[in-house]
């Protein structure tokens, strides 16, 4: 058994499940969240209209990230769009002494999410050997309460400066967390089905916390790319660790799904993975389902979106009509 | 062994047999089982070029 790339009707498989899967959470979480929900994304219109932010760049939390250290020619581009991290890259920006002006956080899981703004409650969680595995943000894989007491600090010391672009669908406990930090909240819902359905997420969402709703691509990334686009009206955007996959030679141990692909294909597992070649790398790569998914949905937002998309990740998967492919340097050399 | 199953005389009706061309195979209903438990961070669903909604009044943004 290999996996061939998805088609549509595997694809929109995934998006049921996710639908199932997180919207009666999320909108669970937007009732908890509505003594919190004073400001929407909306609000951000007067200062971030079109002209005003022309280039953004969108730091995902991909793999290449780390492998490519971006953060040092965007300092000394004195590129001056808006940076708008996803929560997942906000402790490596910080780390690096990159302050995003917005950070994007939209999962609604109960307690990963708040990793990646310092947990204070680390202490008193289960166990949960995800921070050890994940290669979104590798610093946590060890010395995990020393690395987040470190993430605490770096986020209370930055807070100030940095705007939340926070969906209701998040836990509560991110809310307190960025309120705790010194972070603005700007609240939007996520468009989770079709609105002009009467019973929709999408109409409930709405009703309940008179937020707008946006697009999110299926994950943090793609939200921060919609959010560039439709609110801060960047005509030029550019992407950065938006891998959506896995670079040759990674343990599968290491990758987003390991342990549902272990429960579902057993010692098959690798074998469920789909490789890519990517032809501006001359590599293949190589992703899981849901990962699949998502570059598909991004291909196709893009191909939609009147602004233009650089992929300057320097690895992954995404490319494809929509996407120019460059290097970091050549965005930053053209915007800055 | 196949030629000594042979049969040796007519069915009384024509025996057709279903065209499974859009049928899914085991393995594609396997991967389609699979699928089912391996959800994103977040639903997604894109309607007529609309990437902001703002509710019911009706303004739409691109």
């Amino acid at each position: 058994m290999r996996v061939k790339r998805l088609t549509k009707t595997q694809l929109d498989i995934i998006a049921r499940q996710t639908l199932e899967k997180t919207a009666e959470a999320g909108l669970q979480n937007a009732r908890k969240n509505l003594p919190y929900i004073k400001k929407t994304i909306l609000d951000l219109t007067p200062e971030a209209g079109p002209g005003v932010t022309d280039a953004a760049i969108i730091v995902s939390a991909g793999p290449s990230l780390h492998r490519k250290q971006p953060t040092r020619a965007i300092l000394t581009s004195k590129f001056k769009g808006a940076v708008v991290a996803v929560d997942g890259s906000l402790g490596y920006c910080l780390r690096n002494g990159l302050v995003p002006d917005y950070v994007v956080t939209v999962d609604p899981h109960a307690t990963r999410i708040i990793r990646w703004f310092g947990d204070t409650k680390l202490a008193h969680r289960e166990a949960d050997d995800y921070f050890q595995r994940q290669d979104l943000d590798p610093a946590l894989n060890r010395e995990e309460a020393a690395r987040n007491q470190e993430l605490i600090e770096l986020v209370n010391r930055h807070g100030r400066s940095i705007k939340v672009i926070i969906s209701t669908s998040v836990s509560e406990e991110i809310a307190l967390r960025c309120l705790e930090a010194g972070m603005e909240l700007y609240w939007w819902n996520p468009l989770y089905d079709d609105y002009d359905k009467p019973k929709s997420y999408s109409q409930q969402a709405y009703k309940l916390t008179k937020a707008p709703c946006m697009v999110t691509g299926g994950n943090c990334g793609t939200s921060a790319w919609v959010f560039a686009h439709a609110i801060l009206h960047s005509k030029q955007t550019a992407l950065l660790g938006m891998d959506l996959s896995y670079p040759p030679g990674t343990s599968i141990q290491n990758t987003q799904y390991y342990k549902e692909m272990v429960e579902l294909f057993g010692d098959r597992a690798e074998e469920a993975f789909i490789r890519i070649y990517n032809p501006y790398l001359k590599q293949t790569w190589f992703t899981d389902p849901t990962y699949y998914w998502y570059r598909q949905s991004l291909l196709e937002l893009a191909r939609q979106a009147d602004c233009s998309t650089y992929n300057c990740t320097e690895g992954g998967i995404l490319f494809g009509k929509g996407i120019k492919f460059i290097p970091l340097k050549d965005f930053l050399n053209k915007f800055s | 062994m196949p030629k000594y199953l042979k049969g040796n005389y007519r069915l009384p009706k024509k025996v057709t047999t279903k065209d499974n061309k859009s049928q899914p195979t085991i393995e594609q209903k396997f991967e389609q089982e699979s699928l089912r438990k391996l959800g994103g961070s977040i639903a997604f669903v894109m309607k007529s070029k609309t990437f902001v909604w703002k509710g019911d009044e009706g303004e739409k943004t691109d």
